[in-house]
């Protein structure tokens, strides 16, 4: 266990700790040791014993997802630029807090969740206000990380426009911003603990993760849009709803010490951007055991789920299954998709993602152009888009951390690769990539009117062969059935060309509307084309079922 | 009983719990004095491992009083942690970590010296014959090398005190066999020993008291031979299977075959 530069840092402020009634060394070791297995988290399993110390970079937050934050902070620039304070610091502190606090949901829930400290610490001679402390400590170091790599652009911008006095200020609420978001996100998870249980926090935060990664997507469009917000001139008038959105108390709070013109709601306002986040840090310190108690509840997670049918899949799968042994192979592979924590969380978001990538697309033309004339258009084959994360659902559908269960495939007599392939590219279809599809061509009806109809079905033909190129193409791997690997470079190459293909689908789709009659002839080959590689693409030479054994190291 | 003793190990009164509208315990009195072995023996569900975790702090919404050597758990002192060795039902630990810098760490949370904590977990691990997986990260361990880690993690800082939920799943005949040994020889020594376990012919043997809690109740409370002597069987599984009202495992037995034979 190396000595991290936080350490060192909190070394100086030892005596805070212990005026705060803390045992400053044990949460000091214990700090250390979160901080090793941070570090040690990226590879987890099957590493065999000889890693030691050597191995632990400062690889705390893996710098690339910094970098991505940095660069989403360098679009805030033109948001600092504005000439209305208080209009652009609501905007900016806006877009931090979103960002904070999503990444804080979606990355550190494991940090403000660990349950094996229950056991592992709490059963021990420390009192609770240490463990408390040491995990809040823990939490901010990690958001303060994300917070200096969104804020930085902005800040550095802030100095130069507005003078160090405004710098300084402005580093002040971001520490008030954080704390006010760490405390505000720990009341929400107890509030759903009490509420609920331990399963239905994981879910929230799985959903919180999805949507953090639309957002992004989304987010990135309106960037273009932002340089063009300078120009206008933006009336932004300070009302009594604004006491309600916490952006707007720190950005009055700005307009108050820096503009021109202070009236009582503006210093109402401010006077809450800094007793809030004062207050609900406080608080949640002080009640910080009682979070602790609750995260109990994930422990001891009993509840037995009511048995739900799934009428839906039932039905498809009887539609499209041939065999028996398939039936049931779908049925297991539909749940598994379906609950396994570490496939949705891995594969939820790009699913998410699909489904909003067709309007994403369609963005800047409907800027530009306006909605009514995109009707008229082609720009409907941006639904191809939706296909776009086919691949990596099939290049992750292989893993799993409990990838030794597979022993069910090679135990069940008469179960061939065929039948398991069949059936998942089946669950693929109908439980994955089905759902994006109906969503988006309804909605793109609505845009682009019922004309679309025979284009929607060529575009559902042509998914259908797409998924079986894709799972052509990638190594053919029985699903749920190896460990999680670190290095799948090579297979981000396959699922970058695939994406590639997918292009290649709308351009002919595209050639096939100028054609007469194209799209009657285009809709045939497909139909064709999906039976012949439906019927024939599953038979391999190799049949066998073995499962590699977990010493040989799989390609 | 009247009030709690003070000058016992474990002493509880009217230990009640419940986790919603769900009862987990209700009502348990028990004096444990120092240097006694104290199995406790259950169904799946009854209470055991939430008694000992309630005796640790770790559940706090219980009506009751607990002493523990002596004082009063719920009065705010965790010094009486300091003197208590937990081996968790779970086997949680944190795999990222090696043996060592799992078990120095732990040994550094009881209050103890770093260079001691290593050298004698050290040498607690060479004599379980772990040596070569001193420096290996405990996710690369076996269930029955993780088991032997925790125990001595327990052990490191000489507690007085020893809560062992299953201590025993996942070793080997022979670990098994050390580890009966060693209570005994801990016992011997003073220490006082309150330990979980299913296995019923190592309960028999190393408790000096054997006590049985069935839906958060203590039905049983005695030695083994006193127990043998009142119900008339041989064996603990059959007392096991007499107090806890289980009788139609024969019946049960027979339907579950049928019920596979329908095919």
């Amino acid at each position: 266990m190396r000595d991290y530069l936080l350490l060192t840092f909190l070394d100086r402020f030892s005596f805070l700790f212990s005026k705060l009634g803390c045992n400053y060394p044990i949460m000091r070791k214990i700090l250390q040791v979160k901080l090793t297995l941070d570090a040690r988290r990226v590879p987890t399993l099957f590493q065999r014993a000889k890693r030691n110390e050597k191995s632990d970079q400062a690889r705390n937050y893996s710098l690339r997802a910094l970098v991505m934050y940095g660069l989403l902070g360098l679009f805030l620039i033109p948001f600092a630029l504005l000439q209305n304070v208080f209009f652009s610091m609501s905007i900016v502190f806006a877009i931090f807090m979103f960002i904070i606090m999503t990444a804080l949901i979606a990355d550190f829930s494991s940090v403000l969740l660990d349950i094996r400290d229950h056991s592992i610490l709490w059963t021990k001679p420390v009192d609770k206000k240490t463990l408390s402390l040491a995990r809040i400590i823990h939490v901010s170091y990690y958001i303060s990380q994300i917070t200096l790599a969104v804020t930085v652009p902005t800040l550095i911008t802030s100095l130069i426009v507005h003078g160090v006095l405004f710098f300084l200020y402005f580093i002040v609420t971001l520490l008030l911003m954080d704390s006010m978001i760490i405390a505000a996100t720990a009341f929400v998870y107890m509030l759903i603990l009490r509420l609920f249980d331990g399963e239905r926090l994981k879910d929230i935060i799985n959903y919180v993760q999805i949507a953090l990664s639309i957002t992004l997507v989304v987010g990135y469009q309106f960037v273009g849009r932002s340089f063009s917000i300078l120009q206008t001139h933006i009336i932004f008038h300070t009302a009594w709803w604004q006491l309600f959105l916490p952006p707007v108390w720190f950005a009055s709070s700005f307009a108050w010490l820096f503009g021109s013109h202070a009236h009582t709601l503006l210093i109402v306002m401010a006077c809450l951007a800094w007793l809030v986040p004062l207050a609900a840090f406080w608080i949640y310190v002080a009640l910080a055991p009682i979070f602790e108690r609750s995260l109990q509840k994930l422990v001891d997670d009993s509840g037995s789920r009511r048995a739900r049918r799934h009428v839906f899949t039932e039905i498809a799968a009887k539609l499209v299954c041939t065999s028996a042994s398939e039936l049931a192979i779908f049925h297991f592979l539909a749940l598994m998709t379906a609950r396994e924590r570490d496939f949705k969380l891995k594969v939820y978001p790009s699913l998410g993602l699909a489904l909003v990538l067709p309007f994403v697309f369609l963005l800047n033309p409907a800027f530009t152009v306006g909605i009514a004339s995109l009707a008229t258009s082609k720009l409907y084959l941006t639904i191809y888009a939706g296909a776009l994360l086919t691949p990596s659902i099939l290049l992750m559908l292989p893993y799993s951390n409990q990838h030794k269960a597979a022993w069910i495939y090679a135990v069940t007599p008469g179960l061939t690769r065929e039948v398991v392939f069949k059936a998942m590219i089946k669950v693929v279809i109908v439980r994955l990539a089905l759902p994006i599809y109906l969503i988006d061509a309804a909605v793109f009806l609505g845009i682009f009117g019922i004309h679309i109809i025979p284009d929607l079905v060529i575009v559902f033909w042509s998914m259908l062969i797409f998924t079986m190129i894709c799972f052509w193409l990638v190594p053919k791997k029985l699903p749920f059935s190896e460990p999680f690997q670190t290095g799948q470079q090579s297979q981000a190459i396959t699922g970058m060309f695939l994406m590639l293909l997918i292009a290649v689908f709308a351009g002919t789709h595209f050639l096939a509307t100028i054609i007469p009659y194209g799209r009657i002839f285009y809709l045939l080959l497909l139909f064709i084309a999906a039976f012949v590689s439906f019927r024939y693409g599953f038979r391999f030479p190799n049949f066998s079922l073995m499962i590699k054994s977990k010493q040989r190291p799989s390609k | 009983m009247n009030s709690p003793s003070p000058s016992l190990a474990i002493s509880i009164r009217n230990l009640r719990l419940n986790y919603g509208l769900k009862t987990i315990l209700q009502g348990i009195d028990l004096d444990v004095p120092y240097g006694q072995v104290v199995g406790y023996i259950g169904p799946n569900g009854a209470g055991k491992s939430t008694t000992i975790k309630t005796m640790l702090g770790l559940v706090t919404n219980y009506t009751g009083t607990i002493l523990l050597f002596g004082k009063d758990i719920a009065k705010g002192d965790l010094s009486f942690k300091g003197r208590i060795g937990y081996v968790p039902e779970t086997a949680e630990m944190y795999d990222a970590l090696t043996a060592r810098e799992y078990l120095v760490f732990i040994a550094e949370l009881y209050g103890m010296e770093r260079m001691r904590a290593d050298r004698k977990a050290k040498s607690l691990m060479h004599l379980f014959d772990l040596d070569h997986m001193y420096e290996a990260r405990l996710s690369s361990l076996s269930k029955g090398m993780r088991q032997k880690v925790l125990l001595i993690s327990s052990l490191l800082h000489n507690p007085d005190l020893l809560f062992l939920d299953e201590p025993l799943s996942g070793l080997d005949a022979n670990s098994v066999m050390i580890v009966k040994d060693v209570l005994a020889e801990l016992a011997a020594h003073g220490k006082t020993i309150f330990y979980s376990s299913h296995i019923m012919d190592v309960v028999e043997k190393i408790s000096d008291r054997i006590l049985l809690l069935r839906s958060g109740q203590i039905v049983a409370d005695d030695t083994f031979e006193a127990l043998k002597e009142k119900l008339h069987e041989d064996s603990l599984e059959q007392i096991f299977n007499q107090i806890t009202g289980f009788e139609q495992h024969e019946a049960i037995a027979r339907e579950f075959v049928a019920t596979v034979q329908e095919v």
